[in-house]
């Protein structure tokens, strides 16, 4: 599951939306958090500009790549846009697998990847 | 004919605006898009090498073919997550 959404997110709001099949003994999940800093200078917050359709669509392509890299079940992201402050979660990344190992690399491999491709900018403020 | 093409981040502040449109010939391709948008737009000179085409929500290379009613996009790197 994909979602760009100026809704907040959470992984608690979120985690019913992956599926864990029986199957399944891991499911890892990553929260990206608005910090209070970057390069040393102070930040208050940072405003997202995201073009929704083509990050909806380049996240889709991502998952795929890392659940054909490896034995994973279900993948879900969520990235919000606008005006976030400190504390604030822009960024959440679910995945469900037989085992941890492979969980925790294709968590690490997608948000790697969203970072070089995926067409959503920011700008911190402080 | 004619193409839209959405500005985003660094190219939408230099070109103030969020969408323009351009002329290009009918068997255009993505690379010409630079190209004639940095002859009319000086401003976006400085960052056309760090430009990536997108057509159709899909990165482009430079010999995607262009038609009319493609959505044609400017991505400056990008800072997400």
């Amino acid at each position: 599951m994909i979602l760009i959404t100026t809704d907040p997110i959470s992984i608690t709001t979120l985690r019913g939306k992956l599926p864990i099949a029986a199957h399944c003994g891991a499911a890892v999940w990553f929260e990206g958090v608005v910090r209070n800093q970057n390069d040393g200078h102070p930040v208050t917050a940072i405003e997202y500009e995201c073009y929704a359709s083509m990050a909806e669509a380049e996240l889709g392509k991502i998952a795929t790549e890392a659940q054909q890299r490896w034995p994973i079940d279900d993948i879900l992201v969520a990235h919000r846009y606008g005006c976030l402050a400190v504390g604030e979660i822009s960024l959440v990344i679910g995945c469900s697998s037989p085992h941890r190992a492979e969980a925790f690399m294709a968590v690490q491999y997608i948000v790697d990847e969203l970072k070089q491709r995926v067409p959503i900018w920011k700008r911190e403020m402080g | 004919m004619k193409i839209t093409i959405l500005c985003f981040a660094g190219v939408r502040e230099a070109l103030g605006t969020r969408q323009l449109t351009v002329q290009l010939p009918n068997n255009a391709l993505a690379g010409s898009v630079l190209r004639t948008l940095s002859e009319q737009y000086p401003a976006l000179r400085p960052l056309a090498a760090y430009v990536r085409i997108a057509v159709n929500n899909a990165y482009a290379s430079a010999e995607t073919p262009l038609h009319e009613g493609d959505e044609v996009a400017l991505i400056p790197p990008v800072a997400g997550g």
